[in-house]
């Protein structure tokens, strides 16, 4: 077991190593000089000698692998510098955006969790009646609606259309935004902040939840062909005993090892329902900085994302490992 | 030795192919997307000949609703959104195609290196995939655009790098499990050529999944084009895109709803489409669902 987790350890080094290298250099492929655009450059002339002062100030006028080399050096001591936008520190940024993402992600992952599971329950025990039917269809269309359209049709709905028509002050909801930003014991909403929260959520579950409702009909039919189900009904369990105690049970494996990994991804890719809410997270913020060239904070946020998707990935694997030895092993596939 | 003529009495021989395809046949909703992708391809590719000009702009109608000359209105520089839709569905459709063929060509030619070979070569590219497939894919995306600049050339070769992972992992693993089948194992003892092993009993056994894969990957492409364009790294002004067009028209919403809803309706009829087709093609070729 030992032995495995620090296998899986190095690998997830290995990775977020690998992603931060990838960045760093892609922004080195860039067309323009760092430096003139950090002076204001791009759209007009700067001096020379303002452009070579930036560049000395954040150490672009090294030759690329020595400053390759001295960023390895601060991101290990947690160090990822300063923004060339605004001079800021990188980690404070990060300090700053990443409750949000966390907090925006598990709501999104409780909503995942608990519609999909139900509904794919449901569309398995009533596999192919018109509950059935509905869901398969429903799942298909919803998964095909970009999640910007989504994120629009419900604005208009609780922030125009709902105004517009009076409806009942519930439903009239903040389109924007983080909101108050409160939060009781770190992650339950207060009634104002949820009312900025049920969107984005919402939205960002969407196509999660389609997949969830999916993968659970399928592994609770699977489930229920086993050997143990005939053996429980056989010994005169009622069909509620069976489907909780046996095929749920079982069936949930493959469930909460999506769930897990889903959640690592929500965490910092929630980039088009960030960016449609207007939500402070991570994500829409390394689109900006990767469109601004800002290389500090664009590599900074990409490594904490891929580090945060890779250290779920790896509590999920472990509790698989603890739970199936085949897998600690090796004589499973190792996903 | 069983006369074979015998075992042709006893059923009527089908191949794997005439069975998949009737079992695809008989699967509803498969045809529902089969129906919706040619209704796209005619759209799309004789579509453009008939419309007006995307780009013309009618100076005297701005954001009206639809009429016999605008059969779905303009839109805010009047424009013909119908003509604009008929030409970002071409778009979208050539985006998700091409997308899918250099990504699958990519995808399968290293998936099958690293499954064949095995030992560092599999090592290699995989901890290669894995370490791109840990970067979000839109800050992949926005990195790479941001080198090869804006565009659509770019908006390909972007989600060609970003695409190609999943359809290697897949190959890689169908690979791995096909050499591990006991009839691989009989036919290699009995000393088939190896070249006959992997056409023969090999290849049928990867290209399953990868159709299924690819089948879905070209609604996602056009899917992933929407949304860069729609965040303005992608298809610029004035060339036709739908996600485009759903970003500009988000302001007028209250005003012209159509300008948003039909781009939207069409992005989602041809996802849909793609997606209904590879659940067919999955259950018909009976690939395990893979996660």
């Amino acid at each position: 077991m030992l032995t495995y987790i620090l296998r899986r350890v190095v690998g997830l080094l290995f990775t977020v190593w690998g992603a931060l290298t990838i960045v760093f250099f892609l922004f080195f492929l860039l067309p323009d000089n760092p430096a003139n655009l950090i002076a204001g450059g791009g759209n007009r002339p700067v001096p020379e000698s303002v452009v070579k002062n930036v560049a000395r100030k954040y150490g672009l006028d090294k030759p690329i692998a020595v400053q390759y080399v001295n960023y390895l050096g601060n991101v290990a001591t947690l160090d990822f510098g300063k923004s060339f936008k605004d001079d800021r520190q990188v980690s404070s940024i990060i300090g700053e955006r990443a409750p949000a993402s966390v907090r925006l992600a598990i709501w999104a992952m409780v909503i995942e969790a608990s519609v999909g599971i139900s509904l794919g329950i449901l569309s398995a025990k009533r596999k192919n009646s018109f509950a059935d039917t509905a869901t398969t269809v429903t799942a298909s269309v919803a998964s095909a609606i970009p999640v910007f359209v989504l994120g629009y049709a419900f604005q208009q709905l609780t922030g125009v259309y709902a105004f517009d028509h009076d409806w009942p002050s519930w439903v009239r909801l903040p389109v924007q935004g983080l909101g108050p930003n409160e939060w009781f014991l770190g992650i339950i909403p207060s009634i104002d902040q949820l009312r900025s929260l049920v969107q984005p959520a919402i939205v960002l579950a969407s196509v999660s939840t389609v997949i969830v409702a999916r993968l659970t009909r399928t592994t609770m039919l699977e489930t229920s062909k086993s050997d143990y189900i005939r053996t429980a009904r056989a010994k005169g369990l009622t069909e509620g005993q069976i489907t909780r105690k046996h095929t749920l049970r079982n069936a949930m494996i493959p469930v909460i090892t999506f769930l897990g990994i889903d959640f690592g991804t929500l965490v910092g890719a929630a980039i088009l329902t960030e960016t449609v809410f207007n939500w402070p997270g991570l994500g829409s913020k390394i689109v900006v900085a990767a469109e601004g060239r800002d290389l500090p904070t664009m590599v900074g946020l990409t490594t904490v994302v891929v580090f945060v998707y890779g250290f779920v990935n790896l509590l999920v694997d472990i509790s698989y490992a603890w739970f199936d030895p085949r897998v600690r092993l090796g004589t499973k596939g190792s996903k | 030795m069983i006369d074979e003529s015998l075992l042709e009495l006893a059923a009527p021989s089908r191949s794997f192919r005439s069975d998949a395809w009737r079992r695809f046949r008989s699967n509803r909703l498969a045809l529902v997307g089969m129906a919706l992708v040619l209704l796209l391809l005619i759209a799309g590719l004789i579509g453009p000949f008939l419309v007006q000009d995307p780009l013309i702009q009618d100076r005297l109608k701005f954001k009206t609703g639809p009429d016999s000359q605008h059969w779905f209105g303009t839109d805010q520089i009047g424009r013909d959104v119908f003509a604009r839709i008929i030409y970002g569905i071409r778009l979208s459709l050539f985006v998700g195609f091409l997308v899918t063929l250099l990504e699958s060509l990519v995808g399968v030619t290293l998936g099958a290196l690293a499954g064949w070979f095995g030992k560092w070569v599999d090592s290699a590219i995989m901890r290669l995939v894995d370490v791109f497939l840990a970067i979000p894919y839109f800050v992949l995306a926005v990195a790479f655009i941001a080198v090869l600049g804006r565009g659509i050339s770019a908006v390909i070769v972007t989600l060609v790098i970003t695409s190609w992972l999943v359809t290697a992992r897949v190959v890689r693993a169908s690979l791995v499990q096909a050499k591990e089948f006991d009839y691989v194992e009989a036919a290699k003892a009995i000393g088939v050529p190896t070249r006959r092993i992997i056409t023969r009993h090999i290849l049928p056994n990867v290209i399953q999944p990868v159709l299924v894969l690819e089948a879905i990957g070209i609604g996602s492409a056009v899917l992933a084009e929407a949304a860069l364009s729609f965040l303005g790294v992608g298809v610029q002004e004035p060339t036709p895109s739908l996600g485009l067009m759903i970003s500009r028209s988000k302001s007028f919403f209250s005003e012209a709803p159509g300008l948003l809803f039909f781009p939207a309706l069409a992005i989602v009829i041809t996802v849909l489409g793609f997606l209904l087709i590879g659940d067919g093609l999955r259950d018909a070729l009976d690939v395990k669902e893979d996660v």
